[in-house]
């Protein structure tokens, strides 16, 4: 737990911190870019220590309908991913990952979910080895989980993160990252939480 | 009269007496909302938990953390002391319960977490039935997220989910026994 302490504190609140954030996201959304056709961009990460009770509202109304494409990071670096994108950004990402024109789908069914799953799967394994990179001295290896892809109030989805952090502490570390295309006909949020039961991360 | 929203977030319990007042928890995934409601003095208070109970099993009075609104068993207990401390009386409260989802579903998880909202539900029926307190309604399990409100004035609890609106869980009650 030591090591994955010391990897989490370089990448919240190291000396190159914000450089090393900047440049993980950029590969996250280079690797969306190339994946989707489409222009990604991002905004500058930020970290924030949230209490588990404004969890719901810390990206907007609880009750807004969202797609969450979850995945949880075991081995070397233990945490949590949560992609978060308001319904038609979902469906957008869906028609560009599918080659369909934009507006094809109308819902998600199981190609859409299995296309935005594959999103998560990207995102994440693209984060995980950008820090494996930037972190050789990681001990074992990075696995994520086969990833989740939730319709639902946000609320309920952001549930699912809380619940695990909420047996340990009262608070979790969100790295927060903005991201969209050009025509911001694809808008979402990309969420990297450190294992929560890693103390006294210095946020 | 305007309503007044009163938000109970996650680990939260909240009580009134006033008459405008909505208690509502947003957005309850695997989390359970327990509405406690006395229709004679018109007391009301609602608990948003999200776990079944503490990791260690503790609770007050042991020296380890003090009860916490994030546990279904904890929480049930502090509830019931905020409305009887607000002015209900036990013998004529009711309960209501709300969420309680399996939200997520993919391989590879633990079961426990793919059950949590289960658990939670069995766990408030649990700490009802030892307070032996009645749950005169639910809408809980299946897979989406709930917003339970509770009306003050008159004991109403709606439930809004999405694809399927507001739905009324209990109906006024008018000083029903």
């Amino acid at each position: 737990m030591d090591g994955q302490k010391a990897i989490w504190n370089r990448l919240v609140s190291g000396p190159r911190s914000d450089s090393m954030l900047r440049a993980v996201m950029w590969r996250v959304v280079r690797g969306l870019s190339t994946m989707s056709g489409q222009t990604i961009k991002c905004g500058d990460p930020r970290i924030d220590r949230v209490s588990i009770a404004q969890v719901p509202t810390h990206a907007g109304s609880p009750e807004a309908e969202r797609v969450g494409i979850y995945l949880v990071l075991r081995g070397g670096l233990r945490g949590q991913a949560l992609l978060i994108l308001p319904m038609s950004s979902a469906l957008h990402l869906a028609d560009f990952l599918l080659g369909d024109p934009l507006d094809t789908a109308t819902e998600l069914g199981a190609v859409e979910r299995s296309a935005l799953a594959e999103v998560g799967n990207l995102t994440v394994s693209v984060f995980l080895n950008t820090m494996a990179v930037h972190n050789p001295q990681v001990p074992e290896l990075l696995r994520p989980s086969p990833p989740a892809v939730m319709v639902d109030m946000l609320g309920a989805i952001l549930n699912v993160i809380v619940t695990p952090v909420a047996a340990v502490r009262d608070d979790l570390v969100i790295i927060d990252t903005d991201f969209w295309n050009d025509q911001q006909s694809v808008q979402g949020r990309f969420w990297i939480m450190p294992d929560p039961a890693i103390e006294d991360l210095m946020v | 009269m305007a309503d007044n929203m009163r938000a109970v977030s996650i680990g939260e319990i909240v009580t009134s007496a006033a008459a405008q007042d909505v208690l509502v928890a947003y957005g309850l995934g695997s989390c359970v909302a327990i509405c406690l409601y006395d229709h004679v003095t018109r007391v009301g208070g609602m608990l948003h938990a999200l776990l079944p109970s503490a990791p260690d099993g503790g609770s007050s009075g042991n020296g380890r953390k003090p009860p916490s609104g994030k546990f279904v068993d904890q929480g049930t207990r502090m509830l019931i002391e905020a409305v009887l401390k607000q002015g209900a009386q036990r013998s004529s409260l009711v309960a209501q319960l709300c969420g309680g989802a399996q939200t997520l579903s993919a391989l590879g998880l633990q079961d426990d977490v793919l059950n949590i909202g289960t658990r939670n539900v069995q766990a408030a029926r649990e700490a009802l039935y030892a307070e032996r307190i009645w749950i005169r309604a639910h809408a809980t399990g299946g897979n989406i997220g709930r917003t339970v409100r509770l009306y003050i004035i008159d004991g109403q609890v709606t439930v809004k989910s999405l694809g399927q609106g507001v739905q009324v869980l209990v109906l006024a009650l008018d000083g029903e026994a």
